[in-house]
């Protein structure tokens, strides 16, 4: 293989692909490394129409069989962890987890905060909500400014920042971005301004869901068919064609037919297939970037493991880091390490006000869940969600509520939709406490069993919403001492919510709930039983991240205030640019893949101009 | 017999292995409970995935349109050489899936370090294996379910999917462990058994004794206890000792298998549990498990009964209805018990399944006309 590129990009998700796509089509040299496999869909190579699938609709593949953490000193050290088939197994590249306010507490290995290691990276595996944040999002600090917030110690605001750039100079990049990647959903009664409506029309919503939309249409808010990358029509960008997604195997599968809309299908393989654009684009998987090397200002030399574990070395004009924003901070740090006085100096590694790795940003999430006494429906037929809404997002609601930003709300559609899941989920807290619940209700047995299937099955209905997080200058990524399977050190996450976030995701999961009650009684259900219903929020649970990892490495117009210029050229250096979703020095009141892809193609405008 | 060879491209090869096998730490972080440590399995992830049992492609439209591709996985054998070792020169793998006087060559692929081979080998079926490097037999030194033939020697071995024979349960085990999945699977009901039982004679499923009402659960377990989650086999090997210790107490000189239980149990039944149920109640009970321990449970050799019930449960439930691939759910009993139980009750809609599985599901097994599997 050549040694030498105009662009290295690190990873092929939702930040990597959009500049691997832009840029190999403007005839610059492009190799993409990525760590995990290229897990291919049916028929999408050469050997024919019977080609099958490397992902598969299998519970299995969602999260399989139990593995036990044996990473010594560890909170949880011989627990139970149960991961999918494209996420890295915890004791070979742990993710240790740390309260910055308990410093006391034992650490944890966390499942939590892996994206997937595949080609596409998360958009294999996500629900593929694909929303746009809202112009307030964009500008949190000015927005804020004279405002009084409940629940405020005096510091929520210390650490807001505007974004160097607003929702007008996205908006061409959403624009595209919808366009390429292949999204269904409808633009009227969303919060924020649309140009073009580049969306694909929705298919019809799981009857379930209806429940929920009369919920929020109970309340006041006006509602929407939340974006989803899943394509319901011929996709001409991408040559892909419509079939039947609504399978239930949508949220935390890969799609084996590539309805789903992830950065393979949408980005890479069409451009690889392009005849004029394929020949500038190397896509190198199984290839685990260990870290950069600088001379000066310029990274010159990419060190990766090929497939067998032996070292290699690229060298590009550009070298972008996309590897999702925990280990892209981590591959910083191990940069640093590997030459403190020149790469580490540079990205201010170790210093007083150093950055790199500050500000670490999840959001704020949570909702409400019961069981629709008397209704069942076939949850099956569905994709991840049906029906949305921005009315927890704007002024009025905010300044009603004493909250700093708001979100989306969204009902969930295949969540327990197959029966594994259903119980492997069953009261459990996130994806570090799978099976517990199911497993230690030692009662429920056979007729037992049965009554608990009749009541769950086909029949629970949720609602999630998704906040900003306030930024917290203790909330960071740093590198932990125990080794991975490389034994590179492995990444710290340490991080815990700020007081005023515990207030937001209260008046969040609270508007949940009343969403499921108005609904349920505007649909003729009655008698919900309180004990059949469950809100709340993840307060209190600082490891929860729901695989919604940034910042970490913000970008802003102030050298000493952000580590990343405003075109993600990180300060410094003269040709790294980073773009995952590390960048967002607020993270949003929505899911953010489709601001990152957004991100991506507008830096690679940038890199155009640069190389 | 003489194999017949899949051409695997060398990205599936890679794509199948090289996250699993490629490594520098050679700590035994896969050594779950300290099994195994020594061996080189211990220090890669996942080592159960060796040989790669994956659905076999149809490579021509005759063979897509005959469906005999369905009775079919493909098998890929890997070896990969150390990255500080010698190269090897030949690499051959002999195997009862081929012809053991016929050694199959096996390609280094590309210029990496790994040598592989995929034969298409029948569902259902578990045959054993060695690599020949430079003509000499060696194990397969990652896969961890090994063979001992009646002559005494010992081969690396793997079963593909739907294989109902045990793998590493004794007789007696597998039939107590049948059993004992019984007092937790929701099937125990008149109306269950005789669905169940219409479906695993629909489809005419091998075995069908073997099947009684844990609808394939048993045998799931058997088969992950040999892959998946083989840390956990001295732990059920343990405890079904003691469980038939504790049942010939109570019940001297009955079977195990003809050991009575009461009817079905129901959320707040006050009657006082017998035979199984008892059994399950009192290994549920949490410390101090005082009547196990009265008829003769161990406390020194497992020491906590609890924790097995809450395994079992988990490995039932999934063994009931995951995928029919992994050995339960015979012939998809499970979900078909699903959707025929369970119907959409809206009042604005007809009330068809609530599970309609099929749509989804790949031929033989569902019957979606998109999704090959």
């Amino acid at each position: 293989m050549e040694a030498e590129f105009d662009v290295v990009v690190i990873g092929s998700g939702a930040g990597g692909a959009p500049i691997a796509y832009e840029l190999a089509r403007s005839g610059m040299r492009v190799l993409v490394l990525e760590k995990g496999p290229l897990l291919r869909t049916q028929g999408d190579d050469d050997r024919g129409p019977f080609a099958l699938s490397d992902f598969k609709r299998d519970e299995m593949f969602n999260a399989g069989p139990e593995r036990i953490i044996t990473i010594p000193g560890m909170a949880n050290t011989n627990a139970s962890f149960y991961g999918s088939h494209v996420e890295p197994d915890l004791n070979d590249e742990p993710h240790i987890y740390s309260d910055p306010d308990k410093p006391q507490n034992k650490s944890t290995v966390t499942v939590e905060g892996y994206t997937a290691q595949v080609v596409g990276g998360g958009t294999q595996l996500y629900g593929a909500v694909s929303l746009r944040f809202t112009e307030r999002d964009f500008r949190l600090r000015t927005a804020n400014e004279g405002r009084t917030l409940k629940d405020d110690p005096g510091d929520t605001l210390d650490h807001v920042r505007d974004w160097p750039i607003g929702y007008d100079a996205f908006l061409p990049y959403y624009e595209k971005a919808e366009r390429l990647v292949g999204i269904n959903g409808t633009a009227q009664g969303q919060g924020k301004s649309f140009g073009t409506n580049n969306y694909q029309k929705p298919l019809a919503a799981n009857p379930i869901s209806e429940v929920a939309r009369q919920g929020m249409a109970a309340l006041g808010l006006a509602t929407y068919r939340t974006p989803l990358a899943v394509i319901t029509e011929d996709h001409a960008p991408s040559g892909r064609k419509a079939g039947e997604p609504r399978v239930g195997y949508v949220n935390r599968y890969g799609d084996p037919l590539g309805y789903k809309s992830n950065t393979w299908v949408s980005l890479l393989r069409p451009t690889l297939k392009d005849p004029q654009a394929g020949p500038f684009l190397r896509l190198l998987p199984n290839a685990a970037v260990t870290h950069l090397e600088a001379s000066g200002a310029k990274v010159d030399r990419v060190h990766f493991r090929d497939e067998s574990g032996r070292t290699k070395t690229v060298s590009g004009k550009v070298v972008v880091v996309a590897c999702s924003a925990v280990e892209s901070i981590r591959l910083m740090m191990l940069s640093c390490e590997h030459d403190p006085t020149g790469f580490g100096r540079r990205a201010r590694y170790g210093e007083d006000g150093s950055l790199l790795g500050r500000f670490f940003l999840t959001h704020a999430f949570g909702g409400a869940e019961t069981a629709l006494t008397g209704r069942r429906y076939d949850k099956s037929i569905s994709l991840d969600s049906d029906y949305a809404t921005d009315g927890c997002a704007g002024a009025e609601f905010l300044d009603a509520n004493g909250m700093w930003a708001g979100g989306v709300i969204y009902n969930n559609t295949s969540d327990q939709c197959l029966p594994v899941t259903l119980a492997r989920n069953d009261q459990s807290a996130d994806l570090d406490t799978n099976w517990s619940g199911f497993m230690r209700e030692t009662g429920r047995r056979e007729g037992a069993m049965r009554t608990w299937l009749d009541h769950d099955f086909g029949t629970r209905l949720s609602v999630s919403f998704m906040a900003n997080q306030i930024p917290r200058l203790t909330n960071r990524i740093e590198l932990h001492p125990v080794r991975d399977k490389w034994n590179r050190k492995s990444a710290h996450i340490i991080k815990q919510w700020h007081s005023h976030d515990g207030h937001v995701m209260n008046v969040m999961a609270d508007i949940c709930k009343n969403i499921l009650l108005k609904g349920a009684e505007n649909s003729g259900i009655k008698d919900i039983k309180p004990t059949d219903s469950e809100y709340g929020s993840v307060y209190g649970n600082g490891v929860r991240i729901a695989n919604h990892i940034l910042g970490g490495m913000r970008f802003g117009t102030d050298e000493t205030d952000s580590v990343l210029d405003p075109d993600c050229r990180m300060w410094g250096f003269d040709n790294l640019y980073v773009t995952d979703g590390s960048f967002m020095p607020t993270s949003g009141g929505a899911n953010p893949t489709l601001t990152i892809q957004a991100n991506a193609f507008r830096v690679a405008d940038r890199l155009k101009q640069a190389v | 017999m003489r194999a017949r060879l899949v051409d695997k491209s060398d990205e599936y090869v890679l794509n199948h292995c090289a996250r699993f096998l490629a490594r520098d730490n050679r700590e035994p972080r896969h050594s779950y409970f300290g099994l195994e440590a020594e061996h080189e399995r211990a220090r890669i992830s996942d080592a159960w995935r060796f040989p790669v049992v994956d659905a076999h492609e149809p490579s021509s439209r005759e063979e897509f349109e005959s469906g005999a591709y369905m009775d079919f996985n493909d098998v890929t054998f890997v070896l990969k050489e150390a990255n500080d070792g010698p190269r090897f020169g030949a690499v051959a793998l002999v195997t009862t899936a081929g012809a053991l006087n016929r050694p199959i060559e096996m390609k280094r692929v590309g210029d990496t370090l790994y040598h592989a081979v995929t034969l298409m080998v029948g569902r259902g079926q578990r045959h054993r294996y060695r690599f020949l490097i430079d003509g000499s037999p060696v194990l397969d030194p990652v896969n961890p379910q090994l063979f001992q033939h009646s002559d005494g020697s010992v081969w690396s071995s793997f079963f593909t999917w739907e294989y109902q024979e045990t793998v590493v349960l004794e007789r007696w085990e597998f039939t107590l462990l049948d059993r004992l999945v019984r007092q937790i699977l929701p099937f125990e009901d008149e109306q269950a058994r005789i669905f169940l039982e219409r479906g695993a004679a629909t489809a005419q499923i091998p075995n069908l004794h073997r099947l009684d009402v844990s609808v394939g659960a048993a045998n799931y377990i058997d088969k992950i206890l040999a892959r998946e989650e083989r840390h956990h086999l001295p732990g059920y090997r343990t405890c079904l000792d003691m469980i038939a210790q504790v049942l010939r107490r109570r019940f001297p000189g009955i079977a195990v298998e003809r050991i009575p239980s009461d009817a079905s149990r129901s959320p707040g039944d006050q009657r006082p549990a017998v035979g199984y149920n008892k059994l399950y109640e009192d290994m549920s009970a949490g410390t101090p498990w005082s009547a196990l321990v009265a008829d003769g449970w161990d406390l020194n050799r497992y020491d906590n009964p609890t924790y097995f019930v809450n395994l079992l449960r988990r490995h039932a439930w999934t063994g009931a209805f995951c995928h029919p691939k992994y050995g339960g759910n015979f012939g998809a009993m499970t979900w078909a018990y699903l959707a025929d139980s369970y119907r959409v009750t809206d009042p604005a809609l007809p009330p068809t399944t609530a599970f309609d599985w099929q749509r989804t599901i790949e031929r033989p097994y569902g019957q979606s006309t998109e999704y090959l599997g």
